[in-house]
């Protein structure tokens, strides 16, 4: 773990993250946009987890899309009923959303930790982890509707 | 015209301190170091004591746990590498795994918004010839 201290963008950074952002608010809209109109439901018209479609198990990321509906409505909590891993990783992928604005709007690179090789790592085979024990304790799976 | 040996900005008038990243300017033009003389790509700076490259794991980790779980591990092996390699000075090395980890998980996302959309397409098409 290492911090990387804040410093001015360069002219390069700010536009490769006004194209990131643009992009993130574009789709990220529509979605969210899809979710109020059509709020996610089991057999509607989102598409199932293909994985869980397959073998019947859940995977890392199941639950994720009922997940965030509820976390479009604040409730956070509800989000981490439906994916706890998810949830714990929405600090650090708000902070890296905070860094693409700042960088986009005020051309500022926020300070930054810079995990290691083994965080990096250890949080794929958390992931992997993650799905196993889903499928074993079961409080840890998406509850049904 | 002058360069920033971290960032490789280029700077008309002389100046102590690099105006893009804030790094110390070669006083002496004739003094400085090869590398500082020409101009390197603004992400390959010259040492390994500039800001390494984007790891991506914000992506990656999207694409792991809202996405595509094989694509989004690809992404994270190739985000684990990028700052080990900065750090032993293989700065060509860090930028391809970077490259790589963005890749990856850019076709993570793509290949779960296709996905998404063609299902939602197909249940649409579905519903209306149901009627």
């Amino acid at each position: 773990m290492k911090i990387v201290p804040g410093r001015r963008a360069l002219p390069e950074e700010q536009r490769a993250a006004r194209r990131s952002l643009t992009l993130i608010l574009v789709v990220g809209g529509l979605g969210a946009a899809a979710l109020v109109i059509r709020p996610p439901v089991p057999g509607d018209i989102y598409a199932p987890c293909p994985w869980h479609h397959v073998t019947g198990t859940w995977c890392p990321g199941c639950g994720s899309l009922r997940g965030l509906y509820r976390l479009l409505r604040g409730d956070v909590a509800g989000f981490a009923r439906y994916n706890a891993l998810a949830a714990a990783m929405l600090p650090f992928l708000a902070w890296s959303l905070a860094g693409i604005a700042s960088r986009a709007v005020a051309r500022y690179r926020l300070p930054q930790l810079v995990p290691g090789r083994f965080w990096i790592l250890g949080l794929g085979l958390l992931v992997i982890a993650w799905g196993v024990a889903r499928n074993l304790i079961p409080v840890l799976a998406p509850p049904a509707g | 015209m002058r360069y920033c040996p971290n960032c490789g900005c280029a700077h008309e008038a002389p100046a102590s301190f690099c105006q893009s990243c804030g790094q110390r300017m070669p006083q002496d033009p004739g003094a400085a170091p090869a590398s500082a003389q020409t101009p390197p790509p603004y992400n390959a700076p010259a040492q390994p004591h500039g800001t390494p490259p984007d790891t991506h794991l914000a992506k990656a980790i999207i694409t792991t746990i809202l996405c595509c779980l094989p694509f989004g591990i690809v992404a994270i092996v190739y985000a684990s590498s990028v700052n080990g390699k900065f750090m032993t000075g293989d700065v060509a090395g860090a930028q391809e795994a970077s490259r790589q980890a963005d890749k990856w998980g850019n076709w993570s996302i793509w290949a779960g918004v296709a996905f998404g959309v063609l299902y939602g397409v197909a249940m649409l098409i579905a519903a209306v010839a149901d009627k």
